[in-house]
């Protein structure tokens, strides 16, 4: 568990971050949102040693960032939006040098390259050199040097940034198993609200150095979103009514949940109301959108970096 | 240290496969040497096999006249081609003019009454030189004083020729008195161990400068390297691994001094075995091969200081490199690298040890010019050092300040 207090930051007159107070759940995938200069890279930055905070206080999984930086920087690790890694070097020297970088060496250190190329699906790449390959590859490479050290907490700034819609999906996917099979906390940051949307279990949006909002995922679009039946029906109609993944039921009106809103189920739920005599009474999709809270939040007025 | 044996070899293979770096480290410099070498040769040679090509004029057309254009082309300085008969001075000064000719020298009418009477003080000189204005000044010294010895020579034998019998009459001989005004001067060259004396070379002279010279362009693969990192963000992700600021900075430090110790073996392997394949003049290391590699050591620790300040102090990698190069232009150029300090003016030579390759190249001359030994660039090797560490440490400051 992450847990923030009082934490401020300032550049010469500008407040970074003015003090916030924040807790990041262990093994959940959060995500980080924050229009350009809202105080993200501040943020992530002093959570992984990189810059001094001015005030307050950080405990990263028990570890006390004044007294422990050492510590949490061998349990964390960051992915940097850029592709952080050396184009002249293979993949597999790529790997070799950050891994040694960590410290590690001998058979630990082959051990660790292998788990992140086998997360990352990076073996039949190694040798090729890492400026000559696709941008996909790259990423997944610039991850992969991100998972050497297996980091109980990781930082992915914008890890999908320039890669096609399949590399990303084949990201989105990789980030998610690290997740859930390994318990690692993830701090994710994208522009794609989308992809927070589809993978963060709880979201953090951020402006002007404070926080906006710190909630589950659930929360913030909103329990109700999703499609919604009212029905006529005779009682008996509807119980022993077929379980269909995301359904519930509250006396005659059905919901279900917006990610569970396939075609398959929709179709299983419209062929059991024929076979039962129900009748929809009325129908409606509600769809509350993470970017329309995002918007709301900070305002729709453009924000240019000076 | 294993981490910084590892930043070593990483930064060396990246290097090694950037075919570019290699040309700018490896190929440019050494170029730079071979045709420095030989194509200054003349520059700061009395002794050059390069004969100076004259156009004579003989308007006088007189046995005085004659006598003094066949005593130059005797001259080793001068190779004496005599206008057909007609020229005239318009067209001597068009043959210099257009390039064809550096300078014309003219013997007009009543020459031959000028070099037989050593007392004569015409009202206007039977002879004048064309000097094409390209003419580096001490050349055109050179060839002007040369002409005039021999004038003065010839001048002082006439009127010797003239008065042999009063010269006979006091006991003395005509030809053993020419004989004793003409003898040259000999030069001694002075060096450190004392070893009979040897013309320096014109590579001798020039290489050691320029190898000064190369070894401060290791700016731009320092601003190149340092602005990619920061940039592409490996930097960042090496801070954020628990590696300390400084296993960073030695190990990249290492690698430069090594790279400045490649530069400088392929400059001198240059400078002693191919320049003279190609007719240029062979260098000489001295007589302390320890006292070369520490001029080179402190040489290049200096260069990479300067460096490592001009690339955290700028703005991009564009300005760094462009600042990089002229910076090192104009120290060159003060510090007596372009130009000898000797040939400059008292208040140059009074700036000239403000310049860091001045320092590097006076120790390089200890070493490899005056066969000087390690007690002799003591002073050099501290100055190198210690405005090293003033920019190392300026850099570091400007790295606390800036945040990088």
């Amino acid at each position: 568990m992450i847990r923030i207090e009082q934490l401020r930051k300032t550049y010469d007159d500008v407040v970074a971050l003015a003090g916030i107070d924040l807790s990041i759940r262990k093994g959940a995938i959060t995500g980080l949102l924050g229009p350009n200069g809202a105080g993200k890279t501040t943020l992530v930055s002093i959570l992984t040693g990189i810059l001094k905070k001015d005030s307050g206080r950080v405990l990263i999984n028990g570890f006390d960032l004044d007294r422990d930086l050492p510590a949490i920087k061998s349990i964390s690790s960051i992915v940097p939006q850029s592709l952080a890694l050396y184009p002249s070097l293979t993949i597999h020297e790529n790997l070799e040098f950050f891994g040694a970088m960590y410290g590690y060496r001998g058979a630990l250190l082959r051990e660790r390259i292998s788990f992140a190329v086998d997360v990352t699906s990076l073996g039949p790449f190694l040798t090729k050199r890492a400026g000559k390959a696709s941008g996909g590859i790259q990423r997944r490479l610039n991850l992969a040097i991100g998972l050497l050290n297996d980091p109980e907490i990781l930082y992915l700034d914008e890890p999908t940034v320039g890669v096609d819609a399949q590399s990303r999906a084949y990201i989105l996917e990789m980030i998610q198993r690290i997740n859930r099979d390994r318990g690692t906390t993830i701090i994710y940051t994208s522009h794609y609200i989308s992809e927070i949307e589809q993978i963060a279990e709880d979201v953090v949006i951020i402006d002007h150095g404070a926080i906006l909002l710190c909630d589950s995922m659930e929360n913030v679009i909103g329990g109700g979103s999703g499609l919604a039946l009212q029905v006529s029906a005779p009682p008996e109609a509807l119980e022993d009514f077929p379980a269909i993944p995301g359904l519930t039921r509250k006396g005659n009106c059905f919901h279900l949940k917006r990610n569970d809103l396939f075609y398959d189920n929709v179709i299983a739920i419209m062929t059991s109301f024929r076979d039962r005599g129900i009748e929809i009474e009325r129908m409606q999709i509600n769809m509350s959108l993470l970017e329309d809270v995002y918007l709301d939040l900070t305002q729709r007025e453009l924000r240019d970096e000076d | 240290m294993r981490k910084i044996v590892h930043i070593i070899k990483r930064e060396l293979i990246e290097i090694a496969r950037d075919y570019q770096s290699f040309i700018i480290l490896i190929i440019m410099p050494t170029a730079f040497i071979l045709v420095m070498s030989l194509s200054m040769q003349g520059l700061f040679q009395s002794h050059s096999t390069f004969k100076m090509r004259i156009l004579a004029i003989d308007l006088d057309r007189s046995v005085e006249s004659r006598a003094l254009i066949s005593s130059l082309h005797k001259a080793d300085a001068f190779s004496v081609t005599g206008a057909p008969f007609g020229t005239t001075e318009e067209a001597a000064s068009k043959a210099v003019l257009e390039g064809e000719y550096k300078f014309a020298l003219i013997l007009k009418q009543g020459y031959a009454a000028y070099a037989r009477d050593l007392t004569m003080i015409p009202r206007e000189m039977p002879v004048v030189l064309f000097v094409d204005p390209t003419m580096q000044v001490p050349t055109q010294l050179v060839i002007k004083h040369r002409i005039e010895m021999e004038m003065t020579r010839l001048r002082l034998d006439a009127f010797l020729a003239r008065n042999a019998e009063m010269l006979s009459y006091v006991g003395l001989d005509r030809h053993r008195l020419l004989a004793s005004v003409s003898l040259p001067l000999k030069a001694t060259y002075v060096y450190s161990d004392r070893r009979e004396a040897i013309m320096p070379n014109a590579a001798q002279q020039s290489v050691p400068a320029w190898i000064v010279f190369s070894m401060y362009y290791i700016v731009i693969p320092i601003a190149s390297i340092f602005f990619t990192e920061k940039n592409n963000g490996t930097f960042l992700r090496l801070r954020s691994i628990r590696l300390a600021a400084g296993q960073i900075i030695a190990g990249k430090l290492i690698t430069y001094y090594l790279i400045g110790l490649i530069q400088a073996a392929c400059m001198l392997a240059v400078g002693r075995y191919l320049v003279p394949l190609l007719g240029g003049d062979t260098i000489t290391f001295g007589i302390s091969p320890a006292g070369l590699f520490i001029i080179i050591t402190c040489v290049s620790i200096n260069a990479i200081a300067f460096g490592l300040l001009v690339s955290v102090s700028s703005k991009s990698m564009t300005m760094a490199i462009a600042f990089g190069i002229v910076t090192v232009m104009i120290l060159a150029a003060i510090g007596g690298i372009m130009v000898p300090t000797f040939v400059m003016p008292h208040f140059m030579q009074t700036i000239a040890p403000g310049s860091l390759p001045y320092w590097g190249m006076q120790g390089m001359l200890d070493i490899m010019l005056r066969n000087g030994t390690i007690a002799d660039i003591l002073p050099e090797c501290g100055i190198l050092l210690a405005t090293a560490l003033v920019m190392m440490a300026c850099a570091a400051l400007v790295i606390r300040k800036k945040k990088i």
